[in-house]
């Protein structure tokens, strides 16, 4: 049974592996820029203070929060943090909307909107696609496991080829190299993401425990497991709202750190209930301890009870994907490893094509093969192009046009289609890949210079002259990344170069 | 910081001196096929190292970052040791042995 | 050419290929049949593990992933395709049954 087990996996790796694939590299890639979506946040809006004082104008945020959007099921303002220091407002309406804007943490002025880093965040968990994106993601993080554990299972010379990467070997060798490459190397750390990935949403994909243990009573379920104060609505407006800091301070007396998230349940109604919670960088599991007050009299309603074993597991298991936790080291190494995933899919998918190199070459473009190339070109190389389109847009639309975010992802949505088609289209006679690739790195090499005129306060020479290390850090990897997009363009270029010679060669041949 | 830069560099080392126990990247690297006092030497040295490396994270960031900063730097230390390796086998002999010194030194001060 | 039959020896199987059929039965049988155990194996952990309710029902889900990983993995390792689709509907039902029959046990404190 040997033979055939191996080989049935195999055809399962590859099949589960290149029908996923596109996805993955989607969901990779947004959650690779998002383990800096704070600094990315920062960098979107460039008239940022650097420093926010240690009193933060929150009273301001609740006043526009109650002007602009008084009706909402609740508010959420986040205080200044290390990586993002100004103050954000949001809140969350009953039809699902959520609406969130920056304020400036000493006067409460309104920060320039954007897409920010939160939009490849979203990109990640949902395609921007609601529930049905959520699932989507799900599936493709279930096929990961499958791929990931049948690809473990075929790799017979899993430990005598660990150090194994012929490199110069060229064509299909150096593809699968370098997918068992960051494949391999990258083992725990792909199998802990994709796990801890769909383990977040495990409510949504296998309600079976809750229809089990609690008749499908969700709420009992989330009032068991993470009891908070609940009240009644009272069907009238408050009478006053009592001020939110020294909630704040007592807060951060009762838990004994700094507060970072608040929020304030049913606002318009007198039942309100404000929350003051911590940031999760102090420990790895997911941090939800919330001190309770009453809105209206400022009244501690007490504090949340520590997490029950299983909670507690599973707030581990998301923190772990999700990397609040630790400093600038842990994100870093996250993002590296981020970047190996979206190469061992890249790879993955190349080595799918070489291994069926003359099938290829001899199917036209509507078949199953022309698909194939066409998503590949499509999506790895239109994806990083459209990512930076969208921060070149943040950086030339002007301050104060409305709905400034939504410019910016439309610039996404259309550079994305515009650079896969034209890719698509010079599939057969030109070399997309390496012209794409070129196009992207020109245009992540250009933004720091482009932003030196238009955005003077957030470009590298104001920001490494005032020592502002975290903003000058997302102007220098744009940088790196392009040089690697340069070098990406060269490789593409004169592996377009060997493969034109040959088939000049073989046709020169007499058939 | 230091502290996860010796890490780091101790990863780097017990990957090198791990690949060096094969016989075929011994051939590389050092241009003869290891005896079997060599292969074993290698690969106790890897393996301390690489423990040695977990050690030294959990000490400086706790039993809770420790081990996943040192998971971390497995993964990547690995990739970046096989990219050398394969750049220039002999060269990458000396970014092995050296790679725990700068943190070491920056510990020490 | 004459069409491979659905039961027919790997070895068989293997040599010429996967045929569509195979792959649509076999996918489908992961798909749904894997979900039917996974979803089985939650409920009846949610039944049967010695905890208070909610973590009983948070350990169950968390482990549904692996369960649902091995029934994919055998709906294409099994040696027919019949027996991909009977054995994991089989599994699924076994492990539901005792969580249906005592639903009240399932659902204590």
């Amino acid at each position: 049974m040997k033979n055939s087990f191996s080989q049935s996996m195999a055809w399962l790796h590859t099949w589960a592996g290149l029908i996923v694939g596109w996805l993955l590299f989607v969901i990779f890639v947004g959650g690779t820029i998002a383990c800096f979506d704070a600094e990315l946040d920062r960098w979107m809006r460039p008239g940022t203070a650097a420093q926010a004082p240690a009193r933060p104008a929150v009273e301001r945020v609740i006043d526009a929060l109650q002007k602009e959007q008084g009706d909402a099921h609740a508010w959420y303002v986040y205080l200044p943090t290390q990586r993002f220091p100004a103050l954000k407002g949001g809140a969350y309406h009953d039809d699902g909307r959520y609406e969130v804007h920056a304020y400036d943490a000493a006067t409460g002025a309104r920060l320039q909107d954007t897409a920010g880093g939160e939009f490849f965040f979203t990109l990640h968990y949902n395609l921007h696609a609601g529930t049905i994106g959520m699932y989507l993601v799900g599936l493709a993080g279930m096929m990961m496991l499958v791929a990931i554990v049948t690809g473990v299972v075929v790799h017979k010379r899993i430990f005598k080829d660990l150090f194994l990467f012929r490199f110069r070997a060229g064509g299909q060798r150096a593809w699968l190299d370098g997918h068992n490459l960051t494949g391999v190397l990258g083992l725990p750390f792909h199998l802990m993401i994709a796990y801890t990935g769909v383990a977040i949403f495990v409510a949504s994909y296998m309600p079976a425990g809750l229809r089990t243990g609690y008749g499908g009573d969700a709420e009992k379920f989330y009032q068991e497991v993470a009891p908070s104060p609940h009240r009644q609505e009272m069907h009238r407006p408050p009478p006053s709202r009592a001020p939110l800091w020294p909630m704040i301070e007592d807060a951060r007396r009762r838990l004994r750190a700094d507060p970072w998230l608040v929020s304030v349940e049913h606002p318009a109604d007198a039942s309100t209930i404000v929350g003051v919670g911590l940031d999760h960088s102090r420990h790895v599991a997911w941090n939800w301890r919330t001190a309770y007050y009453d809105g209206v009299t400022g009244a501690s309603l007490g504090e949340s009870p520590p997490p029950g074993a299983a909670y507690h597991t599973y707030n581990f298991l998301g923190g772990l994907h999700m990397v609040q936790f630790g400093g600038m080291a842990f994100r870093w190494l996250y993002f590296a490893l981020g970047l190996s995933g979206c190469a061992m899919l890249a790879c993955g998918m190349q080595v799918w094509v070489e291994k069926r190199a003359k099938q290829v070459a001899a199917a036209g473009a509507l078949s199953g093969y022309g698909l194939v190339r066409a998503l590949n070109v499509g999506v790895v190389a239109g994806l990083p192009f459209a990512a930076v389109s969208m921060l070149w847009a943040n950086r030339w639309l002007p301050a104060d046009v409305a709905g400034r975010g939504d410019w910016e992802i439309r610039t996404f949505c259309i550079a994305w289609p515009l650079a896969a088609i034209w890719a698509i289209a010079r599939l057969r006679r030109g070399k997309p890949w390496r012209d794409l690739f070129a196009a992207t790195s020109m245009l992540m090499i250009g933004l720091p210079f482009v932003s030196m005129f238009v955005a003077e306060r957030g470009a590298l020479p104001r920001t490494l002259a005032d020592g502002d290390w975290r903003m000058a850090m997302v102007d220098s990897t744009l940088l790196a990344l392009g040089i690697g997009f340069a070098w990406l363009a060269r490789r593409a270029a004169s592996a377009a170069a060997r493969k034109e010679s040959e088939t000049a060669s073989a046709a020169s041949e007499p058939a | 910081m230091n502290a996860w830069l010796f890490a780091a560099g101790l990863t780097l080392f017990g990957w090198a001196a791990l690949s060096h126990a094969m016989p075929r990247h011994h051939q590389e690297a050092f241009g003869r096929a290891p005896d079997g006092m060599r292969r074993r030497a290698h690969r106790i040295a890897g393996w301390l190292a690489l423990i040695a490396s977990f050690a030294v994270c959990t000490a400086a960031m706790g039993r809770e970052f420790g081990p996943v900063m040192w998971a971390a730097l497995l993964c990547i230390g690995a990739m970046v040791w096989v990219l050398c390796r394969n750049a220039d086998p002999r060269r990458a002999r000396w970014l092995g042995w050296l790679a725990p010194l700068p943190g070491l030194v920056l510990l020490a001060i | 050419m004459p069409a491979i039959p659905l039961d027919a020896k790997p070895v068989q199987r293997k040599r010429r290929g996967v045929s569509p059929w195979v792959a649509v039965t076999r996918t489908l049988a992961a798909l749904s049949a894997g979900y039917w155990v996974a979803w089985g194996s939650t409920a009846f952990l949610t039944w049967a593990l010695p905890m208070s309710r909610a973590n009983r029902v948070t350990t169950a889900s968390l482990l549904c992933f692996a369960v649902w990983t091995a029934a994919a993995m055998y709906a294409f390792a099994a040696r027919s395709s019949w027996r991909a689709w009977w054995v994991l509907l089989l599994i699924g039902a076994a492990l539901y049954a005792p969580a249906l029959m005592f639903a009240a046990e399932a659902m204590r404190p």
